[in-house]
């Protein structure tokens, strides 16, 4: 059974991740005095529930894709998305991946020939710098290749059931 | 869509085509991947550690 985050969670574990982890050399927005984003998050974590998105992978796209590529809150947007998306795998037990950060270039150039990846010196896990390029693919529609959001949420969908697959019981 | 091309214990290689862009049909290309079998991701939010902290500074300056 797919477990799924709550804004309680959100509120306790979520929000306080982000301003605990980024304070130091920015400050996070506050995302709790934003009532329309908070409004807008809602919505989302209520409609993955749904049987819209039948797959967990379908439901860990459409969090990321909705979140990271909106404009709910006046800034944090992407970085609200990863750590939703992140915490939807971890309460799921997912799969960690295990690429190298050329098979996730490969991956990732595979299913969004047009975007030019990124390296940044910053990161030695290749993981977080797929997530920082698909962040960055869903947050420019002039990478998508003429796709709309339905199919870009799809192939964020492959990705995932690739990347995170849910350990059979 | 994908396709598993040989398992082991710990590695099994999926090899897929790109779906090439809307202009450019040709762009599609053959694409293989190898990963690791299961290992969970890290249930405690604050185990996620420095690599993703440093994701998260990255993403804000964008």
């Amino acid at each position: 059974m797919i477990q799924y985050l709550e804004m309680a969670d959100c509120i306790g574990v979520i929000f306080p991740y982000i301003h605990r982890n980024l304070t130091a050399t920015e400050q996070a927005p506050d995302y709790r005095a934003e009532a329309s984003g908070m409004g807008e998050l809602d919505k989302v974590l209520a409609f993955m529930k749904s049987d819209y998105y039948p797959s967990f992978h379908d439901k860990a796209s459409y969090v990321l894709c909705s979140i990271a590529g909106s404009q709910y809150f006046s800034n944090g947007n992407k970085r609200l998305g990863i750590a939703v998306l992140m915490a939807f795998l971890a309460l799921n037990q997912a799969g960690n991946p295990t690429l190298d950060a050329t098979g996730f270039r490969a991956l990732l150039s595979g299913h969004f020939p047009l975007h030019q990846w990124e390296d940044n010196a910053q990161f030695q896990n290749p993981h977080a710098l797929f997530l920082y390029n698909l962040a960055i693919v869903i947050g420019n529609r002039n990478v998508w290749g003429g796709i709309n959001f339905d199919i870009l949420k799809e192939k964020t969908s492959e990705m995932f059931e690739l990347l995170h697959p849910l350990q059979k019981s | 869509m994908y396709r598993i091309l040989y398992n082991e214990r710990l590695m099994f290689k999926i090899t897929f085509w790109s779906k090439g862009n809307k202009n450019n049909s040709s762009a599609k290309k053959k694409v293989t991947v190898k990963i690791k079998k299961f290992t969970p991701f890290p249930a405690d939010i604050n185990d996620w550690g420095e690599d993703y902290r440093v994701l998260m500074r990255e993403l804000s300056k964008r």
